[in-house]
């Protein structure tokens, strides 16, 4: 068995992702940057997502760079693991443009059905807990 | 922000569910340790999906019984509830036939994302063990 996941995003909701990416110290940038707020947002390429960002910090630094893919799977990573989301940490994560937005995709192979491993401890699908992420593909 | 998420099950693997699902079922009226065992499976119906199933409990009784897209759902949380999968208990949720077996599609609509998003603020509730929610909601297709 396997399973397929999508998590959808309009382009003003991956916008409030990535600025939580930012605010929540992304890129060293912590110490200084208790919020993050963006002024525009373009798409500098859409296979592989690619993003280009610029905004400012709360205390006034102005910052503009692109935000490759796996950088918007820790968005996306960081807002489940607010929301409190179960997600699986062997699961293939890739992102991809939509219209309107992007794709959050987790793809599970191999999910046993047998029986005998009807146990958490042989599940071979190990889901990420509370505290901890993995901000990488 | 919207969350879509579908397993899909051989039929093999359906079968499997299946007799999870009666073994669940026995285990719940006291007779723990009854093997349930799937002699054949057919599809009545493929939209809504509907199967009919004979078996045989682990004592010889044979068994002859109509699964229900309801029953198929259960069979999928209780499979998910044993491998300790993590299912939203707001989801909506239902099953339709694949080509080679069914799928058990999750939709979550309005994940909310604020940008002080906490865990507080979001209301995504999870299902616990032996809890099972059987709303339906036709049409669903995933890309």
């Amino acid at each position: 068995m396997f399973e397929v996941r999508r998590m959808r995003a309009t382009d003003e909701e991956l916008q409030g992702l990535v600025g939580r990416l930012m605010s929540s110290g992304f890129g060293g940038l912590g110490d200084e940057a208790s919020k993050f707020t963006i002024f525009d947002m373009n798409y500098a390429s859409e296979s592989p997502v690619k993003l280009k960002v610029s905004g400012q910090f709360a205390n006034g630094k102005q910052y503009t760079d692109h935000i490759a893919a796996d950088q918007i799977i820790a968005a996306f990573i960081l807002f489940c693991e607010e929301g409190r989301i179960p997600i699986c940490r062997e699961s293939e994560k890739t992102i991809v443009r939509i219209t309107g937005g992007v794709a959050f995709d987790m793809v599970i192979r191999n999910l046993s059905i047998d029986p005998a491993k009807q146990t958490p401890e042989q599940s071979e699908c190990t889901f990420v807990h509370e505290g901890c992420t993995e901000n990488t593909a | 922000m919207i969350e879509v998420r579908r397993m899909r099950a051989t039929d093999t693997e359906l079968k499997s569910l299946i007799c999870n699902l009666m073994a669940s079922e026995e285990n719940s009226h006291g007779s723990a340790g009854q093997a349930f065992k799937i002699t054949d499976m057919n599809y009545v119906s493929t939209k809504p999906v509907k199967l009919h199933v004979t078996g045989q409990h682990g004592d010889d009784r044979p068994i002859s019984l109509t699964v229900t897209p309801d029953l198929l759902i259960a069979a999928f949380v209780i499979f998910c509830t044993g491998q300790g999968i993590p299912i939203s208990r707001q989801s909506v949720k239902t099953v339709a036939k694949v080509r080679d077996g069914v799928a058990f599609d999750m939709v979550v609509r309005n994940l909310a994302i604020s940008e002080t998003a906490s865990a507080h603020h979001i209301r995504y509730a999870f299902l616990p063990a032996g809890h099972t929610d059987t709303q339906t909601m036709m049409g669903l297709h995933l890309k």
